[in-house]
């Protein structure tokens, strides 16, 4: 089980490298915490917080399924960070480093700290719409490329948390993590369990040793406890599990022998399940409305470049809106999916009240900045459309 | 028959490429641009219309030229509109796009009927303010004397104020725009522009310390994209003669802006974007 978890560990990793370094894609979007961040705003305005898609929402959706039928299994088989951690604590006991053990009391405090920074998180992510706390993440510092709003004291965050798992076994994951604190509820509810048999048990506490979370399995008949990993390892390290001394289960029935390919099995349908919501049911990230709906309306659909995060789909929405020469009255709706390179982006108008060619001039023609008192260019082009129409129309000439 | 064809040929060549010689070489896009300058200077919009559409159509490349074109054909269009608007608020809204452009491009011609017809349409302290810069951007300081000296007591601005002894001064009517400097600008009621052409008044009048703290509050109210352009503009600017040799005018043109700017970076998301907080909830 060791090498199946390794290699969906190493499978997982190596995929979210590739998809950041080398096909340069935007990893926040594949975030589970990211649908918790972006929650509150999608319900509450229809539009996701900065640089997050929809594809947050079934992600995290997966995990959720994930972890009530397997436990917090997303943070010991896929999660990058997991990986990372786990196996520098591995790389530790090679080079003779550790393993430091954290006395139970102090773990338990210590795992308390993960529900606060939760609250903290949630309170500056949902109240300003943007996430404000990335500049010290971790994780963003893996994810980003070093983003452009990237701080020194991530990095020093993640020395820390890297550092420390050379002795300590998954320390961020224990103690810190945010997303660890939304599972945990979940996983307690979750269906797959170890349970150990008390006749066949030689009482030798090699599972309790082998457990990365410290969970005292040996001093259990069930593992309830919400951080348990389904990693199994307790069951590769008991010498009398093939007597049935300790199994994972449900069902009872699928022994030893079926756990590992039923949990891969269920992991691998849950992120496939994820993946594929999230091309089949694309709702927008971002959605704006203007007046009352009409009952004849008309709706274009463009892919616009310049169109990257929330703010720019605010200010696209601003172009919409605007009140000079190429105001376009009545009812506006847009849904758009704000990405880097050509964006989705969908209009819905009054067709009585203004034309296909309106919208395209409203959003590409230069416009006044009435605070300012400056001219602006339009920061979008739209794919197929040539805002200069210099093939067709004449300049306009003043009489 | 050959001969015939070969000597045909050559006929037609001879007489194209003599249509191409009389007609002369191709405009490439740099001159036409450079030339729709020249002629956007001389308020000749049609004509610089003509060449920016024509740079933007050689040179598709160049994002510059397409801009520019679009920029004036929009200008060119709000002409032609605010001509025939009645509506006094939508017609302010353009004239206040088009005054922007006119002073943007020292097209201060152009900008004087507008003001003029702002004044008369919706007359105000404001109005009147507009108006006046004007006036002396073209020169016209008696009128911006009287503009600003007949204005009822509600109407009266810290700008206004500071125009008006700038215009005295400028005529050289000291005494009178020393009394104007003296006051010196409440705290907190002015710009940029108020503070810069507060510094020429200062300098006008003989007080060259006090024209340097201005001129340098003046820099720090700017925001950083257009700073270069107001030093640019001190540096040219006659008021500022008598403060140009000064010990002190190389700090006061050092001075940095201390207005944070709201800018569309065009990265990948708003991280970095001072105003993203207020992203959602301002335009």
């Amino acid at each position: 089980m060791a090498l199946t978890r390794r290699t969906l560990q190493g499978g997982f990793l190596v995929l979210t490298l590739v998809g950041v370094y080398v096909v340069r894609g935007n990893a926040e979007r594949w975030c589970p915490f990211g649908g918790v961040e972006a929650l509150y705003t999608y319900v509450t305005e229809g539009s996701l917080t900065c640089s997050l898609a929809v594809s947050n929402f079934y992600i995290l959706g997966g995990v959720i399924l994930m972890t009530l039928l397997l436990r917090r299994a997303f943070c010991g088989y896929m999660c990058p960070i997991g990986a990372i951690s786990d196996w520098l604590h591995g790389l530790g006991l090679r080079f003779g480093i550790g393993p430091v053990t954290v006395p139970r009391r102090l773990d338990r405090s210590l795992s308390m700290l993960k529900y606060p920074l939760l609250v903290v998180i949630l309170y500056f992510t949902w109240t300003t719409a943007e996430l404000v706390l990335r500049s010290f993440d971790p994780c963003y510092a893996l994810i980003s490329r070093h983003g452009e709003d990237i701080t020194f004291w991530a990095y020093v965050v993640s020395g820390a948390i890297l550092f420390g798992s050379l002795a300590v076994i998954m320390p961020f994951c224990r103690w810190l993590c945010p997303l660890a604190a939304i599972l945990n509820p979940l996983s307690r509810m979750g269906v797959a369990r170890i349970k150990r048999d008390d006749d066949n048990c030689v009482g030798c506490g090699d599972c309790s040793s082998a457990c990365p979370m410290a969970i005292p399995v040996a001093e259990v008949t069930q593992v309830t406890a919400a951080r348990c990993l389904s990693c199994l390892r307790c069951v590769d390290a008991c010498p009398t599990a093939d007597a049935g001394a300790i199994v994972w289960g449900p069902p009872d029935r699928l022994g030893r022998r079926w756990a590992p390919g039923v949990l891969v099995a269920l992991l691998l349908l849950c992120t496939t399940t994820a993946v594929a919501a999230s091309y089949l049911f694309p709702a927008a990230s971002f959605v704006k409305t203007r007046g009352d709906q009409v009952e004849t309306t008309t709706t274009v659909e463009m892919r616009v470049t310049g169109l990257t995060c929330r703010g720019s789909a605010t200010l696209l929405m601003y172009f919409l809106e605007r009140d000079d020469l190429y105001e376009l009255p009545g009812y506006i709706k847009l849904e758009a999916w704000p990405e880097s390179g050509a964006a989705k982006a969908r209009v819905t108008f009054d067709g009585s009240a203004a034309s296909e060619a309106g919208v395209m001039q409203a959003i590409t023609e230069p416009y006044f900045d009435s605070v300012t008192e400056v001219w602006r260019f339009s920061p979008f082009a739209i794919e197929g459309y040539d805002p200069l129409d210099l093939g067709e129309e004449d300049a306009p000439v003043e009489p | 028959m050959r001969r015939r064809a070969i000597l045909t040929l050559s006929a037609i060549g001879l007489l194209l490429s003599a249509g191409r010689a009389a007609a002369g070489p191709p405009e490439d896009a740099a001159e036409a641009f450079t030339r729709g300058r020249a002629l956007l200077a001389e308020a000749d919009f049609a004509g610089a219309l003509s060449a920016f559409r024509l740079a933007a159509k050689t040179d598709t490349t160049n994002t510059s030229y397409g801009q520019e074109y679009a920029m004036l054909r929009q200008v060119v269009r709000m002409r032609m509109e605010c001509r025939k608007q009645r509506d006094t608020d939508k017609w302010i809204k353009m004239a206040d796009a088009l005054r922007a452009f006119y002073h943007d491009h020292a097209l201060y011609t152009e900008a004087l009927p507008l003001d003029q017809e702002r004044h008369r349409r919706r007359r105000s302290g404001d109005s009147a303010v507009l108006l006046a810069e004007t006036q002396l951007a073209l020169g016209m300081r008696s009128e911006t004397v009287e503009l600003l000296g007949n204005l009822k007591p509600d109407e009266a601005s810290v700008r206004g104020g500071v125009l008006h002894g700038l215009a005295l001064a400028r005529m050289g009517r000291l005494d009178e725009a020393r009394v104007r400097a003296k006051g010196g600008i409440p705290g907190g009621h002015a710009d940029s522009q108020a503070w810069f052409e507060f510094a020429g008044l200062r300098s006008l009048t003989g007080d060259a310390t006090g024209a340097l703290a201005a001129l340098s509050r003046s820099f720090e109210l700017t925001p950083p994209s257009r700073l270069d352009a107001l030093k640019a503009r001190a540096r040219k600017c006659a008021d500022f003669r008598a403060i140009a040799t000064m010990p002190g005018i190389e700090a006061a043109m050092k001075t940095e802006s201390k207005i944070k700017e709201s800018k569309c970076s065009q990265g990948s998301d708003c991280g970095k974007c001072p105003s993203r907080a207020k992203c959602s909830t301002t335009k």
